[in-house]
């Protein structure tokens, strides 16, 4: 074989294009090589200490806090951080507009850039391995527990870095903070309600059979591995060219995790949280689907039209606009109240609890429904609309919260309840239990306001979703179809 | 019976009816063309007239808003991965990686490009040999001059072979030597075959470069045609350059007493005359007429009509 052969037929052709590109800028790259010097200089100098202490516990206690704080802050703090502009520092350079026109599709471009980071950090890990045995000689060390730890760091770390890399593609850093308080506010109302039940039904005792804690690392480990997907495909969706469909791989992902969360929840009582983590993923991307607009683009529809009806009752939720969205939110709601209900949580009794699980159950469904059935079909940024919601319901919240602290009096809460997220929390005042029908019969008015309104906004639009799956469109909207004249037409297509 | 002309080919780049709105702006208002194989054509316009836009949507990188635009007969829209496969897409701005060599920068492209191995090494060596790019193999892609990486950025186009060129103010910014260096590569890519279509505010640079012009303005076509077509009738008055044997003032006396010329300007020798009417037959008898009046003609020759001055008539007109 020549030299030039040899040198070409290299590793590197089997591997992404994308994988090669990252790793050879990131293995050339400051943050790379600061970390690894950093944290090999901060090592040694912690295993120096650890054996100068002399074998005394408090010492050994503060060294073994010191080393995982070392090795916490690159895996968990500084790579996952420098994907934060791996995304957008590509949009701003305009390279990304340049990759998309070979032959790396969105999803390639994302994954790779996420195991490229990936694969530094478990170069980082690997380089922490030495001072792992070193530390067994100091004593008061379990070496399997320390390898688990890395192991669970490094898994701790591709999650944040998928999250990272999905914000990334968000270039309004407004927009990426609206993301992460949204989403920290659905967990803890989905807590906040968890909290609830667990208090009366044990819900969340330590505990269980070896079983059910077989089935809650496997549900947990399934639900981290869905995580880190959907997160990609989010990063990959906000990319992609508008052809490109990636609602129906996120909405899927998503009701993947529901029935990961929700059959976990089921099974092993300890892993409830499951659920109710399922349940403001679920929630967000639901708003997300809700605020679509609809594509104008034929060629999204022709892998639903090939699979005749099977295919076109898929299109109904698995194709991207804001209509889809609606029967996702169904769809969504519909599992979580089956999984509910499986979990014991919600059962349909005149008792107290009942109600009060029922309450926060509608004011979960309202919240996503009624914002959707309020908005105009006209209004284009369907985003701000919710945002705008939100905004409204945090600014009535903080101000009852204010004037509830100050006049002591918690039945302020109940001007509140006319918005279902504020309903939800108004619910769990022992003051206002005798409120209680009140506001379960209101959130559930709302809900099937929320329905009628939808099915009604609903109606024009499905038309226009069955003739894209019948291949039938109107004369004055050619955008959607190239000219039959032309190469190709709608019989082919 | 008379033969049927032989059918058109396939437009390598066909246009109809596109328009795409960004919020209350119109950026481009209804335009439709057709740029047949071989073609090299020039796209003109003022910023803002919708030149960019037009041409991102030609890449896929941007939706129009209604009306369509095929590569090879693949529609933008519809079959966006089939005519990423024809289009070379070299954009007026672009930013090179840091961390990576000319070389690398050629090499992750040729793989996303899809080429392997050998193939792929032999392609990037062309190309580089090309592009005049061998030299500044190891050096930093983002340490590169101005037309450096323009020849860069070419380089990378041309990696997959693709049928289409689409380029956007490529000679923008260069020195005049880098100007002329890319101007011999476009020579050469329209030599080979290549369907080029190029964007710049330099007309007579389009001019020695391409067959066609396209001119647009405030998102519509308002010139379609030859450089040579546009110079010679698209115009309502024609400029003739006259040099004497004697004194220059006959020249004025003898313009005042003919209708229809007009003297547009005196040099030491003589001066310029503008006519009212572009007919070749008419510049030939105002030439008959100044020898029968006995001027002493040394030289009279029709000014060949500049196309910046060709495109302002048009917009003068519009």
């Amino acid at each position: 074989m020549n030299k030039s052969a040899s040198v070409t037929q290299d590793f590197a052709d089997w591997l992404s294009p994308m994988l090669v590109k990252e790793l050879r800028q990131g293995m050339r790259s400051k943050v790379l090589t600061t970390s690894l010097f950093l944290l090999q200089g901060l090592l040694i100098c912690n295993v120096i200490a650890g054996f100068g202490s002399g074998g005394s516990e408090v010492n050994l206690r503060v060294t073994n806090g010191f080393f995982w704080s070392i090795l916490a802050l690159p895996l968990l703090l500084i790579l996952p951080g420098s994907a934060l502009g791996s995304l957008g520092n590509e949009i701003k350079a305009n390279t990304l507009e340049l990759i998309f026109l070979t032959r790396l599709t969105s999803r390639r471009i994302v994954l790779g850039k996420w195991i490229a980071v990936m694969a530094q950090a478990a170069l980082l890990a690997v380089t922490v391995l030495p001072y792992v045995a070193l530390r067994y000689y100091m004593g008061g060390v379990n070496v399997t527990r320390d390898l688990l730890t890395v192991g669970l760091m490094l898994g701790l770390s591709a999650m944040l870095t998928a999250i990272t890399v999905a914000l990334s593609a968000f270039q309004s850093k407004l927009l990426r903070v609206f993301i992460i308080i949204g989403f920290i506010l659905l967990l803890q109302s989905g807590f906040y309600i968890a909290a609830l039940l667990a208090f009366d039904s044990g819900g969340f005792a330590v505990g269980g059979t070896g079983r059910a804690d077989g089935l809650l690392f496997l549900g947990q480990f399934a639900m981290a591995l869905l995580l880190i997907g959907l997160m990609l495909e989010v990063g990959a969706a906000r990319i992609a060219p508008e052809a490109e469909n990636h609602a129906g791989p996120l909405r899927l992902l998503v009701l993947l995790l529901v029935l990961v969360g929700g059959f976990t929840a089921m099974r092993a009582p300890d892993a409830r949280w499951l659920l109710i983590l399922a349940e403001a993923v679920a929630g967000l991307f639901c708003l997300g689907a809700l605020s679509e607009n609809i594509p104008g683009v034929k060629s999204l529809y022709g892998p639903f039209t090939r699979r005749g009806v099977p295919g076109k009752a898929a299109a109904l939720v698995f194709t991207p606009g804001w209509v889809p969205g609606v029967f996702f939110t169904l769809l969504v709601i519909g599992l979580l109240g089956l999984f509910w209900q499986g979990a014991g949580w919600l059962r349909f009794g005149a008792n107290e609890q009942d109600q009060l699980r029922l309450a926060s159950f509608l004011g979960f469904s309202a919240t996503l429904l009624l914002p959707a059935a309020l908005i105009s079909v006209r209004f284009r940024k369907r985003g701000f609309f919710y945002i705008g919601f939100t905004a409204i319901c945090a600014g009535v919240f903080f101000f009852l919260t204010m004037l509830t602290n100050t006049q002591g009096n918690s039945h302020l809460y109940q001007f509140g309840a006319f918005l279902p997220p504020i309903a939800i929390f108004s619910i769990g005042f022992e003051e206002l239990d005798e409120m209680l029908p009140v506001v379960l019969l209101w959130l559930f008015a709302l809900n099937v306001l929320a329905l009628v309104l939808l099915a009604w906004k609903c109606r024009a639009p499905l038309r226009d979703l069955r003739a894209r799956l019948e291949n039938r469109m109107k004369k004055d909207q050619p955008q959607i179809f190239a000219d039959e004249n032309r190469g190709y037409s709608n019989k082919s297509a | 019976m008379s033969a049927l002309p032989p059918p058109l080919p396939t437009p390598a780049i066909s246009v109809r009816d596109l328009h795409r709105t960004f919020g209350n702006v119109q950026a481009v208002r209804g335009i439709s063309f057709d740029v047949f194989p071989g073609q090299v054509v020039g796209f003109i316009g003022a910023n803002g007239a919708g030149k960019t836009t037009t041409m991102r949507i030609l890449t896929t990188l941007d939706s129009p808003t209604s009306g369509t635009a095929e590569i090879c007969g693949c529609d933008v829209l519809n079959y966006p991965t089939e005519v990423r496969q024809r289009i070379g897409w070299m954009p007026d701005t672009y930013g090179a990686y840091e961390y990576m060599t000319v070389a690398e920068y050629l090499d992750f492209y040729g793989r996303a490009f899809g080429l392997k191995g050998t193939a792929r090494w032999h392609r990037v060596r062309e190309v580089m040999d090309f592009a005049d790019l061998t030299p500044l193999a190891q050096r930093p892609a983002n340490k590169l001059s101005k037309g450096q990486s323009q020849r860069l950025c070419l380089g990378r186009t041309l990696l997959h072979d693709p049928e289409v060129l689409i380029l956007d103010e490529p000679a923008a910014g260069l020195d005049p030597k880098a100007r002329i260096e890319f101007k011999n590569l476009i020579r050469l890519l329209a030599v080979q075959g290549k369907t080029i279509f190029i964007s710049s505010h330099i007309l007579s640079e389009l001019a020695e470069m391409c067959d066609t012009m396209l001119f647009i303005d405030q998102g519509q076509v308002v010139h379609f045609g030859s450089a040579e077509n546009l110079r010679q009738h698209d115009s309502e008055e024609v400029f003739i350059d006259v040099r004497l044997a004697g004194d220059s003032a006959a020249l004025a006396q003898w313009a005042e007493t003919h209708p229809g010329v007009q003297l547009a300007g005196t040099h030491r020798q003589g001066g310029r005359l503008r006519m009212a009417s572009t007919e070749p037959e008419a510049v030939a008898a105002c030439l008959r007429q100044m020898v029968a009046d006995g001027l002493p003609v040394l030289d009279f020759h029709r000014e060949e009509r500049r196309l910046e001055d060709a495109f302002v008539d048009i917009l003068k007109r519009k």
